[in-house]
């Protein structure tokens, strides 16, 4: 009786343990089996997933990791750039492999410290500076990520404009708004910036009272934040700030609508030399000489005398490895070898295009272009000002800016008190919004693509009213995971800042050109480095054979019959914006693309949360050979 | 159940033994780990005591410096400084008026932004900066940072009142003294270890903030306390309860393998100062003498326990021993009790036996009786030559089985220990005659050449048993008789040979033959039990197989030899040497056997049970003139003895196993029966089939005169009954 019951129950475990399976099997297809591949060997290659926190890492960066580890599977991803973005994963039980962020907080990333990797002991963490990689160390002493090189932000003059209109080139605050004014009345904009954008107005909100932050008082107030002991700007500290935006916003000229500005206008404006100076960064020194021949300095924020002056540095990124998986030394060796890969001196002339960072490690060397001669001195003295950087910090500075920008907010003191208030509010965009029912991998396999790209395509495609779409797929960031999602959460499945969406009429030729193209293209944002980084269609289908050192078009079909090369089509191509798609643009011949349109994201909560509607889905898009 | 006891009563002592054995192991591995464990206690102690005392020299050294910064602030707190290189000069005067050469220091002010003043300018914002904004006006940690070229013990104060510089009245907030951290060596290490102790200065999270040694660093970790979790403990820790103690008492020691090596840490806080202290020894270093003690006494005290187990062990067996001395004794008691037991139950089986053989014996000849009898009664009825010749086979048949019987108990009796030796005085001329005149019945219609050569012995009387003697001398003549063919010889030799005192004499009998004769093979069992050589026609020589067994048994019986010497085809030697006491004694005049008496008209009484057997009794009995009255049983021939007149019988035959009454009661009831005078006079002969001689002789002791055995011998009878009747007179 005892024996039978035994089995009954054995029986019963069995079914339930198969029903488990079963289960997990089905949960797994709902949330597009996102758990399984992180550590399989795919044909005998180890996999690694690898978030990209930006598409700056596609254009040579990933390549290297590809060429350097021929024996690994890589997966990109473009991440969105946030610590809380590896929340999401984790959450789903699906984090990366590495990860990389730049916007970064120790104390937003002390969320992650159970799920990564405590790289303290590593010879990795030894080639660091130790001042440096005390500021990545926890109370007991983990460390779990590490940075790359700073990247330099500050002031961007166009030297040349200046000789031209004979305006002294500014060495403090005094003369950056004596500048300014010279070159207003000269009808040129003295300083301008893309106010829409969070980090922006953080920094250019710091950047304007460094001095202030790096006191003794300021450095103690933000070691209190940053631990967690407070929870509000000091007015000690923060009141100063606010009072030197405002006289900032004031004598430089802000007004309402540079709190609308896009990335891009600043940038226009300089280069068509409408604008003396902007804020940037060194790449942007490289990217936007002026107008064209000018000579661009990178100068500091400026403080009342030349000895407040101050660069606002970041590091490009901070890299960090999961835990999973590393009790197997193997990996554990492999992942770290990739990692410091990632940020030894080859690998940090890959993201500094070898001259407009600075290094924080020991065993790097980074030269300085001319255009940034400014900034070594500042060097010599470290007077690099890292960025406070938390979530809430890009958020809520923009708030408050723009706020300041559109004379919501008239005082400093309100400036203070909104920004402590929101501080203490909840933070927005967490309360659940949407369902999604059927989850989708973004794994690729040649026989069906990246499916998780491929339903957001053709949910732009729908939305869009575009006959075509053709994005990158690693756009999408995860797995696209069944179940509830908050605003904040839809957001992280494909929002990347350097997505951009570019509609035009192309003609079925174009498009040819177009797929090939990108196909062969390298060092570039939008270049195809593996089978993760290509690129996903909606409306037509590639057929692609993948060669030794690339990938080649065979031919383009809709519906199984070829592409009308004669045809138009309203195309609407997702992607990097500045490098990509005017090469892409030009090597079709086209011009005219309206970039005013949604972001991925968008058309997903427009589908998902606004219409309370599904994904579309998924299709086979590509036949890879 | 014994073989259980005695398992217990091994297992006991075997199990104590190993128990303690096991205990001693155990103890012994115990003692060790507690001493170890003493040790490494005493051993921690002690590193702990240093170490208190490092940390003691180096809190008490680092103070004095807290005194120089305190007379820095005084000397420059809320000064102004028109210019930098005021500033700077400022610096250098400081440093020369507080000699912090000689101290290996360096004065530092430090700008409300961070940078960092030395005696030679401003070397931009100091990377530690950060380390003065947790709140306090005192700081003091290790620096190593790319600013200022070295590695530095900071005291770093802020002013009282802020220095001011330039037109901008730039703002210094601390002053600070950097100690050149080589220059503390002498606070934080010791000679103690021989220089093997490497100091490690831990930020408060456990990573390392400075390393000092003379070899490399063991850990090899920037973050210490990680690598210490991680890291193998001699003695069970964890780096838990190491970090729980350190939290707990300021002091900790742990005992850990690194890279094969035992190590010592002792982990102390500088509370005051954000701080750990750490020294790391390797294990050999520390403590030496009292390791060696430890070792010492470890040792003494494992050699004593072991000799002590030795000696446990050795109890062990010896208490084995004994109890297996006393199970011996026991045992032999326990045998003995078995052997009497075994004895008591041979004996009752040999009672059990003889009572078989008797009732056999009995039970066989009574119908012997009727046989022999009957057969004997239908011979003398003159029958048709047929019939003679079928009863004289039945007749020689029933011989046969009767000398079957008798020799199988004969043989019984002797190993029975029923037939003994019992020497006395013989007439030795007389054995022999007795001898020939049995054997010329033998050769009475045999055709053999009988050849006797008879020695006169010295000593007419000797001291033996003549019935023996007649017996083996009897059967081998037989044999020799019945084993040659008509036309052989037969010798039979006596020669008389003195004994090795001159009171006996040896008898030698040598019979020899030209028979048949035996194999080699055979003669070496010639004088087993029911050996006879197989000749194919084996009716030809009839034979129980029994008669040189009993033969060989009845010298044996005597003391004396037999050999024999034996060709096949040749003929046969027998030797038999018998030795013989001497005696002055004559022997006994033996009566004639038979007699010839007339028995005519006597009147016999016979009390027989068995019909047939009556029968038979009372024809053969008739035949010859007798009168005889039956009696059926025991207490009938009494009561026909009583009711009879005086004299009425001559004689009574009596049987022995009666119903009712047995002869011996019946014979004792007449005996004793009062007025009748004849009653213990008349001569009362057994006629029983119980043939053995304690038969005669009970019979004897039950009153009776004669034994006769059945199956009936009419000669026997005839002789038996005339001899009885002589001895009384004839009424």
């Amino acid at each position: 009786m005892k024996k039978r019951t035994c089995l009954f129950l054995s029986f019963l475990m069995a079914a339930a343990a198969l029903a488990g399976c079963a289960g997990q099997s089905a949960g797994s297809a709902a949330a597009g089996e996102s758990s399984a591949p992180q550590t399989e060997k795919t044909d005998q290659k180890e996999k690694v997933v690898v978030a990209c926190w930006g598409n700056q890492m596609l254009d040579s960066y990933t390549q290297y990791l590809c060429d350097l580890f021929p024996q690994v599977e890589f997966e990109f991803v473009l991440a969105t750039n946030s610590t809380d973005y590896y929340r999401f994963r984790q959450d789903h039980d699906d984090m990366p492999d590495i990860l990389t962020v730049r916007r970064f907080a120790l104390k937003d990333a002390v969320l992650l410290k159970e799920y990564l990797y405590d790289l303290s002991n590593t010879e990795l963490a030894n080639t660091y500076y130790g001042s440096y990689l005390d500021s990545y160390t926890y109370d007991d002493g983990t460390v779990n990520w590490l940075p790359t090189c700073a990247e330099v932000d500050g002031i961007i003059i166009n030297k040349t404009l200046f000789d031209e209109y004979n305006v002294p080139v500014p060495t403090d605050y005094a003369s950056f708004v004596a500048a300014c004014e010279a070159f207003e009345a000269a009808g040129i904009r003295g300083f301008v910036s893309d106010f829409s954008a969070d980090y922006t107005c953080m920094e250019v909100l710091q950047g304007a009272s460094i001095p202030m932050l790096q006191s003794i008082e300021g450095r103690r107030w933000r070691q209190q934040y940053e631990s967690g002991a407070t929870q509000e700007l000091s007015e000690e500290v923060w009141l100063p700030v606010f009072e030197n935006f405002f006289d900032f916003a004031d004598k430089v000229g802000l007004g309402a609508e540079d709190a609308t500005y896009p990335n891009r206008t600043p940038k226009e404006m300089f280069t068509a030399g409408t604008a003396a100076m902007f804020r940037g960064t060194g790449a942007d020194v490289i990217s936007f000489p002026g107008r064209g021949q000018d000579e661009v300095l990178l100068l500091p924020y400026f403080g009342q005398s030349e000895q407040d002056n101050w660069y606002l540095t970041y590091p490009t990124f901070q890299i960090a490895a999961s835990n999973k998986g590393m009790d197997d030394p193997e990996r554990e060796a492999l992942i770290l070898d990739i990692m410091t890969a990632m940020v030894n001196q080859q690998g940090q002339d890959h993201i500094s295009y070898g001259k407009n960072m600075v290094p924080y490690k020991k065993d790097v060397t980074l030269e300085l272009m001319p255009e940034m001669d400014n900034l070594k001195p500042y060097v010599e003295q470290n007077k690099l000002y890292i960025r406070l950087a938390s979530n809430e910090m890009f958020r809520i500075s923009k708030d408050v800016v723009q706020m300041i920008l559109n004379g919501e907010v008239t005082t400093p003191e309100q400036a203070l008190a909104v920004f402590n208030q929101e501080l203490a509010g909840e933070e927005p965009g967490t309360e659940i919004v949407a369902r999604i029912d059927t989850g989708y991998s973004n794994d690729f396999t040649p026989e069906h693509g990246n499916q998780a790209a491929s339903a957001v395509a053709n949910t732009i495609r729908a939305l869009s009213g575009a006959d075509l779409v053709f994005m990158q797929s690693c756009y999408v960031a995860s797995d696209i995971y069944a179940g509830e999602y908050s605003q904040k959460d839809l957001g992280y499945l494909a929002k990347n800042d350097g997505g951009w969406p570019g509609l035009m009429e192309l003609t079925g030729d174009q498009i040819y050109t177009l797929v090939e193209t990108t196909l062969s293209m390298t060092g570039n944002r939008g270049a195809v480095c593996n089978d993760s980084t290509l690129y996903v269609s909606s409306g037509f289908e590639m057929d692609i054979t993948k060669t030794g050192d690339g990938y080649t078009l065979n031919a383009l079909t809709m519906d199984g019959k070829e592409l009308d090369r004669n045809k138009t089509y309203s195309f609407l191509i997702y992607g990097e914006r500045d490098w990509y798609m005017s090469e892409v643009m030009e090597e079709m011949g086209v011009s005219e693309v309206d970039s005013t349109g949604p972001k991925a994201e968008d058309y997903l909560t427009q589908r998902l949360v606004e219409q309370g509607g599904q994904l579309e889905p998924p299709t086979d898009y590509m036949i890879l050979r | 159940m014994q073989e259980k006891k005695q398992t217990t009563t091994y297992l006991l002592p075997v199990a104590l033994a190993v128990i303690l054995v096991v205990s001693l192991v155990l103890g012994v591995f115990f003692m060790r780990n507690s001493l170890m464990q003493l040790t490494v206690k005493e051993r921690s102690s002690q590193l702990e005591e240093m170490v208190t005392q490092i940390q003691a020299n180096l809190t008490s050294g680092l103070q004095t410096h807290w005194n120089l910064v305190e007379g820095l602030n005084n000397a420059v707190q809320g000064q102004h400084f028109e210019t930098e290189q005021a500033l700077c000069e400022n610096i250098v005067l400081l440093e020369k008026v507080f000699c912090t050469d000689l101290y290996g220091s360096r004065v530092m002010l430090l700008d409300a932004q961070g940078t960092a003043y030395l005696r030679d300018g401003p070397v931009g914002i100091w990377n530690d900066v950060s380390h003065l904004v947790d709140g306090g006006r005192e700081h003091t940690f290790v620096s190593e940072t790319d600013n200022i070229d070295g590695c530095f013990l900071v005291f770093a104060r802020e002013l009282d009142a802020p220095v001011t510089m330039g037109e901008d009245h730039v703002r210094f907030t601390h002053v600070v003294l950097l100690k050149d951290i080589r220059t503390v060596k002498q606070y934080y290490t010791t000679k103690t270890y021989g220089g093997s102790a490497a100091t490690y200065f831990l930020k408060s999270n456990g990573t390392l903030a400075y390393f000092d040694a003379e070899a490399d660093d063991a850990i090899g970790a920037r973050n210490v306390f990680k690598a210490l979790e991680e890291v193998e403990y001699v003695q069970g820790r964890s780096f838990d309860e190491v970090k729980e103690q350190l939290d707990r008492d300021g002091i900790a020691t742990a005992d850990i393998r690194l890279n094969q090596t035992e190590y010592f840490y002792c982990l102390t806080s500088l509370e005051d100062y954000n701080m750990l202290l750490m020294l790391l020894i390797p294990a050999d270093s520390v403590a030496v003498s009292t390791m060696n003690m430890m070792d010492s006494t470890i040792r003494t005290e494992t050699i004593f326990i072991s000799m002590m187990a030795l000696l446990m062990l050795l109890a062990a067996i010896s208490f084995i021993r004994v109890q297996r001395s006393s199970r011996m004794i026991r045992l032999e008691q326990e045998t003995n009790r078995e052997l009497n037991r075994l004895r008591t139950e041979a004996e009752t089986a040999n009672a059990a036996k003889s009572a078989f053989l008797n009732n056999m014996s009995h039970d066989i000849r009574t119908p012997m009786n009727a046989i022999i009898g009957f057969t004997n009664i239908a011979l003398k009825q003159d029958p048709k030559p047929e019939i003679r010749n079928c009863l004289e086979k039945i007749s020689d048949s029933s011989d046969h089985l009767l000398a079957l019987i008798n020799d199988v108990l004969d043989i019984s009796r002797i190993e029975s220990g029923k037939i003994r030796y019992e020497p006395a005085p013989v007439d030795l001329a007389e054995v022999s005659d007795s001898v020939l005149t049995i054997v010329y019945g033998y050769l009475s219609n045999r055709n053999l050449t009988f050849r006797t050569e008879v020695e006169q012995p010295q000593s007419r009387y000797v001291l033996t048993d003549a019935v023996r003697v007649r017996e083996v001398l009897v059967n081998i003549l037989g044999n020799a008789v019945k084993f040659t063919n008509d036309g052989g010889t037969v010798s039979y030799a006596v020669s008389y040979h003195p004994g090795e005192d001159g009171r006996t004499i040896v008898a030698r009998y040598k019979i020899s033959d030209t028979g048949i004769g035996m194999s080699e093979e055979f003669v070496g069992h010639i004088f087993e039990e029911f050996s006879q050589e197989e000749r194919g026609a084996r009716t030809q020589y009839k034979g129980t197989g029994l008669g040189m067994a009993i033969t060989k048994k009845c010298v044996d019986l005597m003391g004396g030899t037999i050999s024999v010497e034996s060709r096949k085809g040749v003929g046969s030697t027998f030797t038999v040497e018998l030795p013989m006491q001497i005696t002055e004694t004559p022997a006994e005049k033996k009566e004639s056997a038979a007699g010839t008496m007339d028995l005519t008209g006597l009147n016999i009484l016979m009390a027989e049970d068995n019909d047939l057997n009556a029968e038979i009794a009372m024809v053969q009995l008739e035949e010859l003139g007798m009168k005889i009255t039956r009696a059926a049983d025991g207490e009938e021939v009494v009561r026909l003895f009583a009711e009879h007149p005086q004299g009425t019988f001559d004689l009574i035959l009596m049987d022995v196993m009666m119903p009712k009454m047995n002869g011996y009661e019946a014979t004792k009831a007449i005996r004793g029966l009062q007025n009748r005078p004849d009653a213990a006079a008349i001569p009362i002969i057994a006629m029983t089939a119980n043939a053995f001689a304690e038969d005669v002789q009970a019979s004897l002791d039950a009153g009776m005169n004669g034994h006769l055995s059945k199956p009936i011998v009419m000669e026997e009878v005839v002789s038996t009954i005339s001899r009885n009747l002589r001895a009384i007179p004839l009424s």
